[in-house]
């Protein structure tokens, strides 16, 4: 197959394939330099990125690749995207990451920002899997100079 | 590196650019979280990356009122200053995150950071064996140094000779010292600085008002701090003769000139070359904008002005369709008075508080 093939394979990690039309899958700039290189065979691996984490960024893709879709419903259509529980959006990251979109990556990067921003350390640590390696005195030190931070 | 961030789920690069756009409050609190994030908030790459990410963030500045909500710049309440007292005349700089404050009657010189909530006493000068008529202050952020540095430069008269010139010192924030500028006179003799005022900052250049001695013409002198030295600039050509009614000013990475001529109100911003002002907005003042009481906050991305009348009320023009939009921003502490705008930044880098 040669790069004027209009639909692309592509193959999760655990072995899902998902038919795409080109123009649409080089949203992914990653896929785009595979096309452009034209180092695309029948199938396209995507060793990072899961079938259910595939569905959603499709779904995102083809929305922003939608003829005719107004600035506004984009912008109601991504408040309702990136509604997810924080696992997904992480898978979420990663993809858009690996797949290299820029404008997915920073849209789903400033969702983690708004929802970080007032939380607690504690809830930090749980979100984001992190052991607490302070001793209590360490944190309470910390924790003391820094005390209007946590009013 | 001994100071490795250890973030299951996501990788390094990608919670680095999630943190840089936190607010500084966050990322105080953050910093218990573990102790790599704690390393890594306190490293100075991150605090400069983060101070020039918040920087960009002035255009946020919008009429939905976002000034004190969600925006890293905002606006300095005068109330919080270190050894406020409403009586006594005080001037503000703003520079790189960091606030300097010199209260004219003690002298007293302070540095603060207000979101982080500290300040350091800087030490005053020593008395010098002549006249001292005056003091203007300078602030800004030497960025080949990477240290933040007051600049004073002192009019004096020789008790012996009764000669006028002038003495520049130094205050390295970093080596906490001061320092005079050697053989700084010739240059001085060439112009008189005017203290009413207020120097401004930009990139390590201090910019003053002041008059050619051999003349009389006003000009802007700039002294930058890479070599200490000063250069004289001539004054756009419609501000010959009009100091009076002149304001220096920074607007995003400019420093420009504004004022009011012929109920018109005009800014010029000076060109990289140094020498040629390029008018960058011209509107009418409709009798709201460049009079006493109001002041221009802004100059947003889309070129549109914004302007503080007084308390909460604001004014935003938009040069292109020649309209003032107002709006007032509710819950905005009255006793916001400065009308300068501050960047949130966590700069607090090899400063030992008080």
């Amino acid at each position: 197959m040669s790069s004027s093939t209009k639909f692309l394979t592509l193959k999760t990690c655990d072995d899902k394939k998902f038919v795409l039309d080109e123009a649409i899958a080089v949203r992914s700039q990653t896929i785009k330099n595979m096309v452009e290189d034209d180092c695309v065979s029948n199938v396209i691996p995507l060793p990072n990125v899961d079938s259910k984490t595939m569905t959603k960024v499709i779904e995102y893709w083809k929305k922003h690749s939608e003829e005719g879709i107004s600035k506004d419903m984009l912008m109601d259509f991504d408040k309702a995207f990136v509604k997810v529980h924080h696992s997904i959006l992480h898978a979420l990251i990663l993809a858009a990451n690996f797949l290299n979109d820029k404008e997915m990556l920073d849209m789903m990067c400033q969702e983690v920002v708004d929802r970080i921003k007032g939380k607690t350390p504690e809830e930090i640590r749980k979100e984001f899997d992190i052991k607490n390696d302070f001793t209590p005195e360490e944190e309470e030190e910390i924790r003391k100079e820094n005390a209007w931070a946590f009013e | 590196m001994s100071c490795r961030r250890k973030i299951p789920n996501l990788p390094i690069d990608i919670v680095n650019s999630i943190l840089l756009d936190l607010p500084v409050k966050s990322l105080l609190r953050f910093k218990i979280t573990c102790k790599s994030w704690c390393c890594f908030i306190d490293d100075g790459y991150f605090i400069n990356s983060h101070l020039h990410r918040s920087s960009t963030d002035i255009n946020l500045l919008s009429i939905e009122g976002s000034i004190s909500t969600d925006s890293k710049v905002v606006l300095l309440n005068e109330l919080y200053l270190p050894g406020f007292d409403s009586i006594h005349y005080f001037e503000v700089r703003s520079c790189g995150g960091l606030v300097f404050i010199t209260y004219l009657k003690s002298k007293n010189m302070i540095l603060w950071n207000p979101i982080i909530r500290k300040y350091k006493l800087i030490p005053k000068l020593q008395k010098k064996d002549c006249f001292h008529v005056w003091t203007i202050y300078g602030f800004a952020y030497d960025v080949v140094a990477e240290d933040y540095k007051v600049l004073c430069v002192h009019d004096i008269v020789n008790k012996n000779t009764t000669d006028k010139c002038y003495i520049v010192e130094i205050y390295s924030i970093k080596n906490q010292s001061w320092r005079t500028i050697p053989n700084i006179f010739s240059v001085c003799a060439d112009f008189v600085l005017l203290r009413n005022y207020k120097p401004v900052s930009l990139n390590g250049v201090i910019y003053f008002m002041a008059f050619k001695r051999e003349n009389l013409n006003d000009c802007v002198v700039s002294f930058h701090l890479v070599d200490e030295k000063f250069i004289v600039m001539s004054m756009p050509y419609k501000c010959r003769d009009l100091l009076s009614r002149l304001n220096l000013r920074i607007f995003g990475d400019r420093f420009c000139i504004m004022g009011t001529f012929d109920k018109e109100f005009l800014i010029w911003s000076l060109e990289k070359d140094w020498k040629t002002w390029n008018n960058i907005t011209r509107f009418p003042t409709l009798g709201m904008i460049g009079y006493y009481g109001s002041d221009v906050i802004c100059i947003k991305e889309n070129g549109n002005i914004l302007c503080r009348m007084d308390g909460g009320r604001f004014i935003e023009y938009n040069v292109r369709k020649n309209g003032y939009t107002k709006f007032e921003v509710k819950e905005f502490p009255p006793s916001v008075k400065i009308g300068r705008l501050y960047v949130e930044s966590l700069a607090s880098l090899k400063i030992s508080w008080d």
